[in-house]
């Protein structure tokens, strides 16, 4: 739909500007970005709205998406799975977080996060897929830098909700985090692969 | 006439923008979630 979306708007503007056809797919990448990321955005904030858990799938969100997007990980391959899986994923970690855990477990979460946090920054960040791939040294090094520091804001944050007593926001932002490393480390690619494969299955036997 | 040349003006407004995102697109840092777009090839060179 996105794509649809995006190209059919892409051609209009790019005739009234008498564009090229590299021009128009340019443009039509740029909408793809802008939508993609609007519509997912939007469905989760509703969904979590509706579902009452808005400031924890929120807080999850906002610890997600910096090491998402300095450390990169796994893609699914259509805009369709990545809203879907990312929609689900996202109400059920907002609804989780609202869950009332002991503070000693929330402690061991917290340390057991930061550990695989920083060992995967070192280990696999940045993650790239087929589609791209950093390879240059010094750019890699920039990336491991910038999701450290991402780290140590995260980790600042998560200690201001811990001495404001809000212990569901910690939860939170530990699962934001996790997750997201989930997904940059080999088992997070594992994952996504084999869900893409059950998807596909599904999406033929429909056909079918 | 003043009406197809602010047509005009905000039209190529907007191409600059989506050709802005585009290009912070193909940088290191990934701008998509769970899912990244195809790139086009003229941005890949």
């Amino acid at each position: 739909m996105v794509k649809i979306l995006s190209k059919k708007i892409a051609y209009k503007l790019g005739s009234e500007l008498k564009s090229n056809s590299e021009e128009m797919d340019i443009f039509v990448y740029g909408l793809e970005i802008i939508f993609g990321g609007f519509f997912k955005f939007l469905a989760i904030v509703l969904s979590s709205y509706l579902l009452g858990s808005i400031k924890t799938t929120m807080i999850c969100l906002i610890s997600y998406i910096p090491f998402r997007h300095y450390g990169g990980g796994v893609h699914f391959n259509s805009y369709g799975k990545c809203f879907t899986i990312g929609l689900i994923m996202f109400i059920l970690l907002g609804k989780l977080s609202m869950i009332s855990i002991e503070l000693y477990i929330l402690i061991v979460l917290i340390i057991l996060s930061h550990l695989f946090i920083f060992y995967g920054i070192i280990r696999w960040v940045p993650a790239g897929t087929h589609k791209k791939q950093i390879t240059n040294p010094q750019i890699r090094t920039l990336q491991k830098i910038k999701t450290f520091i991402v780290s140590i804001l995260w980790s600042v944050t998560i200690f201001l909700f811990m001495f404001s007593d809000l212990y569901n926001y910690v939860f939170a932002s530990v699962l934001g985090g996790f997750f997201s490393m989930f997904f940059i480390s080999p088992s997070g690619y594992r994952t996504i692969h084999t869900l893409d494969g059950i998807l596909n299955k599904f999406k033929k036997e429909e056909v079918v | 006439m003043m009406l197809k040349k602010v047509k005009r003006f905000m039209m190529t407004g907007v191409a600059s923008l989506l050709t802005m995102v585009a290009l912070t697109g193909i940088g290191p840092s990934s701008l998509w979630v769970l899912y990244e777009p195809d790139m086009p090839e003229s941005l890949k060179r």
